[in-house]
């Protein structure tokens, strides 16, 4: 019976096409368009999700359909910029293939099939498998992992969450961004602080690509400026478009950007460029530094970098006779060596300048003071130290160290980890070396992922619950990453009614909090209380009128900081001895060098390359390459290589090659063969080559960068290392 | 009060109009998640296909019996209906009218807004519980079902007129892409046999619509 209706529905769908034509004679069928003019306008302020920078826009609605997303030109941190990835983000709750209903894996993991599922079917599933691990693990709560992603206004409740169930392994993005460059000017200055580069009248910029890795005010701020009214000196192994905008591009041997600071110090302080009343009033540890940077000199640092030691000399007499200048600190530092370390040094050379509270200077973020989020700790008595807590000298317990940590979970050493909770953060295209992340995941017993779209990571998750899109949500007050010279929070508030079957974070983790209990028997879905507007509410309390404005505009700003607060009498730092630190007494007291010393990176030897990661204009990392108008301006990576090597490989510009690292990742990607990267590096843009169905334009297309990667971290920081991967190339 | 055999009084116009709507009814529910009720609404439709377009009726009875053959739980069926419809891979057959219907594959369009304007013409509103877009083929087939209704308790000819527009400027223009994805696409014999069953019977209907009401 089967096989005959086989045969009869081939017979019949042969048919169709007749009448299919036919309805060309079906005098009504037409298509028809929404009444014109008829339409409800309403404008609403939010703030943007695609990247870090959080931008305020003012979204344009119309009959409940949003329309576009215009820039608010009262937004100070953005300088009323909407960029074309936020623009682009206006498709994002329209895309048919997010994230929908909660979907429960019925097939093999990452195989692809799914069914629908209830919340309560979904929540029951993850605690059902959730509780019997931990019951296998006599009750150690530490065996789940939690990772999650900033920008979504909610990773405290996700966090909270965490807490409040009981394990301490929590995984975050700065150890795959910025903790190197935040733990190396601490060291020196006690905080990471902001630029001024609306008055920067000499910057260097070492790989920080603020035209391309675009943040606010960063980016307005130095390329809104007119040509001659400030200096760009621009060090990369890429030309990028920064490069393009730079007074001088320096194609610097990758590793050494160490070097070239510790020479510009060598300069500075041999011929008495210095910034007297600032390090002596303000900084300790000249004489050790004098002393340790007589080594490196211009001249030695030409064999280290590839930049002539006239250049650096050059360099360095500029910097400290310009006016307000500053050696910018960029912000992602996942890149080579001694990052920690790097990162000192530059901030040394600022110090020695002087570039520190005054304008074009370095200023300590300053944020709105907010009312923190408060919520019960639940207590555990069986407790055990996060996994990776002896790899890492500065681990901070929020954030962990994800190379470290998955490579340890993998050898279950000392612990084994039996399932992964995650919030928002692809993993398997952020964290390198995606293998061993698949890995892990094949060992694990459940995996949870909420996201809005599907991820690589929801992919081969085995529950999906679907987070209301950023456009959807109400997102308590943020004041993460808006810090600066114009402190200001922002917040969001839904343009449009939630499609299909979505909730935001809050709502998932105090529901999912009902099928758990904590050590007592309590449940810990009554760990969260209130709502995310009584959270918004209360943390603003202190500040009148600001809850109103921020419904009307979606940020509310302080008075701009004045400079000058920190160049007073007695005025303590926040460091050990209360002074800039030149010399770092606790990096000698932890075994590190308490003064950054150079050591050569490795060779990548005959014929290999290093492989160098970084952003693309249009895209933020591997979140926007599907996105369809920010693909149609790039719908496939390509890896960048230099005319010289390509000639004696034989790769021509086109050409599909082989990419090959040391332990075994592999990835096949067109070439682009380019004068604008040195000969013994390749890169390729970030967020193709997917390997989940869920993102059509990206799946199988192009090389992902977790494929190539090697798994490498820095143990001061834990922060990763993305440019120790060297690979071999070959045309296919 | 769909059903045809509930159906007191009427004359063979009705009864016709009764059918028709109680198809819609039944197809509308065909394109949601699988459910064990699936099986109630089935076992009429193909002797009132039969009655209405009887060369569709095989179609139908084609779609009882591998319904019938499911296993207990359903969930093969499920499971097939999520990769066609639901996701979270790419939708093999995106059930929105606007996917067909506009350039650049995207939800809420202007053809999408233009379906709400007729559900808001005879005074409907999208409902909270299923926050679909309006567009979506369940939707549509659910909206026809509503103008038969109407039509049946008022007589009023402009129901008919309705439906006739409605149709002509929503199903029967993307019906035949979304159901020749879903033939293409689809590993399950129910959803090809729904595909072709629903895409000749919006056809068959447009052309007697447009027949009876001119």
């Amino acid at each position: 019976m089967k096989v005959s209706r086989r045969k009869f529905l081939a017979g019949s769908v042969a048919g169709l096409g007749a009448l299919g034509t036919g309805s060309a004679g079906l005098r009504f069928v037409r298509k028809a368009e929404a009444k014109s003019g008829a339409g409800e306008v309403r404008y609403v302020n939010s703030s943007c999700a695609i990247c870090t920078s959080k931008c305020v826009f003012r979204g344009q609605v119309v009959n409940g359909v949003i329309q576009r997303l215009e820039p608010e030109p009262d937004f100070p941190k953005s300088r009323g910029m909407m960029c074309a990835r936020g623009n682009a983000g206006a498709w994002t709750p329209y895309d048919p293939d997010r994230v929908k209903y909660p979907m429960i894996r019925t097939g093999k993991r990452g195989e692809g099939k799914w069914r629908k599922a209830t919340w309560e079917e979904a929540y029951k599933y993850i605690a059902d498998k959730t509780n019997q691990v931990v019951e296998e693990e006599d009750g150690h709560r530490s065996c789940i992992g939690f990772a999650s992603s900033e920008g979504t206004f909610q990773e405290h409740y996700w966090n909270q969450f965490r807490e409040v169930f009981g394990s301490p392994n929590s995984l975050r993005h700065p150890t795959l961004c910025l903790s190197s460059v935040i733990r190396g000017f601490q060291s020196v200055f006690g905080t990471y602080p902001v630029t001024d580069l609306k008055n920067a009248r000499y910057v260097i910029m070492a790989g920080a690509n603020r035209a391309e890795a675009i943040f606010t005010p960063d980016t307005m701020d130095i390329f809104s400026r007119p040509k001659g009214s400030y200096k760009l000196i621009y060090l990369d192994p890429r030309f990028t478009k920064t490069a393009a905008k730079a007074d001088q591009w320096l194609p610097i041997k990758p590793g050494t950007d160490m070097a070239f600071a510790l020479a510009l110090a060598h300069v500075i302080i041999a011929e008495n460029l210095y910034d007297r009343d600032f390090v002596d009033n303000f900084c300790t540890g000249l004489a050790e530094l004098t002393e340790h940077v007589k080594q490196y000199s211009p001249e030695w640092a030409a064999g280290e970098t590839g930049i002539a030691a006239v250049d650096i000399r050059q360099i360095a007499r500029e910097l400290a006779t310009t006016p307000h200048s500053v050696f910018y600190p960029g912000r992602r530092s996942s890149w080579q060596g001694e990052e920690v370390q790097t990162r000192r040094a530059i901030a040394i050379v600022n110090a020695l300048i002087g570039a520190f509270d005054r304008p074009g200077g370095l200023l300590p973020a300053t944020n709105v003071p907010m009312r923190s989020y408060f919520y019960e700790p639940a207590w555990y008595s069986q407790s055990r130290p996060r996994l990776e807590s002896d790899d890492v000298i500065f681990l901070n317990p929020r954030d962990g160290s994800w190379v470290a940590w998955r490579d340890r979970a993998l050898k279950a050493d000392p612990y084994r980890i039996r399932g992964l909770f995650i919030y928002k953060q692809n993993v398997l295209e952020s964290v390198p070396n995606r293998d061993k992340s698949l890995e892990l995941f094949d060992q694990l017993d459940i995996i949870v992922c909420i996201d809005t779209v599907m991820s690589e990571t929801a992919w081969h998750a085995d529950v999906v619950l679907p987070e209301s899109n950023y456009l959807e949500r109400f997102d308590p007050p943020n004041a993460y990453g808006m810090g600066g010279i114009e402190p200001t929070v922002v917040f969001r508030q839904p343009l449009i009614d939630r499609l299909y079957d979505t909730k935001p974070c809050f709502e998932i983790v105090t529901e999912l909090g009902a099928y758990f209990e904590d050590e007592d028997g309590f449940p810990l879905n009554e760990y969260f209380e209130g709502t995310p507007e009584d959270h918004a509410r209360d943390a603003l309390a202190d500040h009148p009128g600001a809850w109103e404005q921020l419904r009307k505009k979606a940020f509310f700003a302080i008075p701009k900081v004045e400079f000058g607060a920190y160049r007073q009498d007695g005025r303590r730092f926040n460091t050990a001895t209360g002074k800039v630190e030149l010399y770092s007494e606790d990096f000698a007291g932890r075994g590190l060098d308490p003064l950054p010393v150079f050591r050569r990176p490795e060779e990548p030897g005959d014929d290999r390359f290093r492989f160098l990661v970084g952003r693309h204009a249009i895209h933020t990392n591997s979140m926007t390459a599907a996105f369809p108008e920010l693909n149609w301006h790039l719908p496939e990576n390509a890896v960048w290589l230099n005319p010289e090597p390509a000639r004696r490989l034989g790769i021509k510009d086109g050409d599909t090659v082989r990419m090959q690292n040391r332990s075994g990742g592999q990835v096949t990607v067109k070439a682009k063969v380019t004068e604008g990267i040195r000969p013994d590096c390749v890169y390729y843009a970030p967020g193709y080559g997917g390997i989940s169905p869920g993102k059509p334009l990206v799946y199988q297309r192009g090389a992902s960068q977790a494929a190539i990667l090697e798994s490498h971290f820095e143990p001061i920081s834990g922060n990763a290392l993305m440019h120790e991967t060297i690979v071999e190339i070959r045309r296919v | 009060m769909s059903n045809p055999e509930t159906t007191t009084k009427a004359g063979p116009v009705d009864e016709q109009q009764a059918r028709r709507a109680y198809i819609y009814q039944t197809l509308a529910a065909l394109f949601y998640s699988p459910a064990e009720e699936m099986g109630e609404l089935l076992e009429n439709l193909p002797a009132t296909l039969e009655a209405t377009y009887p060369q569709l009726a095989p179609y139908a009875a084609d779609l009882l019996a591998e319904f019938k053959e499911q296993q207990q739980d359903l969930t093969d069926l499920q499971v097939e209906h999520a990769r066609l419809f639901v996701g979270p891979n790419t939708l093999v057959a995106a059930p929105y009218g606007s996917i067909y219907l506009e350039e650049g594959r995207k939800i809420m369009g202007d053809t999408t807004m233009n379906a709400l304007e007729h559900y808001q013409a005879v005074g409907l509103k999208a409902s909270k519980d299923i926050n679909q877009p309006p567009d979506f083929i369940a939707t549509e087939l659910e909206f026809m079902f509503f103008l038969g209704h109407c039509y049946l308790q008022t007589q009023g000819p402009e129901f008919l007129e309705r439906q006739r527009d409605f149709l002509g400027q929503h199903p029967a223009l993307w019906i035949e892409p979304f159901t020749e994805k879903i033939i293409e696409g689809s590993t399950a014999e129910f959803y090809k046999l729904l595909a072709v069953l629903t895409q000749q019977f919006i056809m068959q209907d447009m052309q007697a619509l447009q027949l009876a009401v001119g």
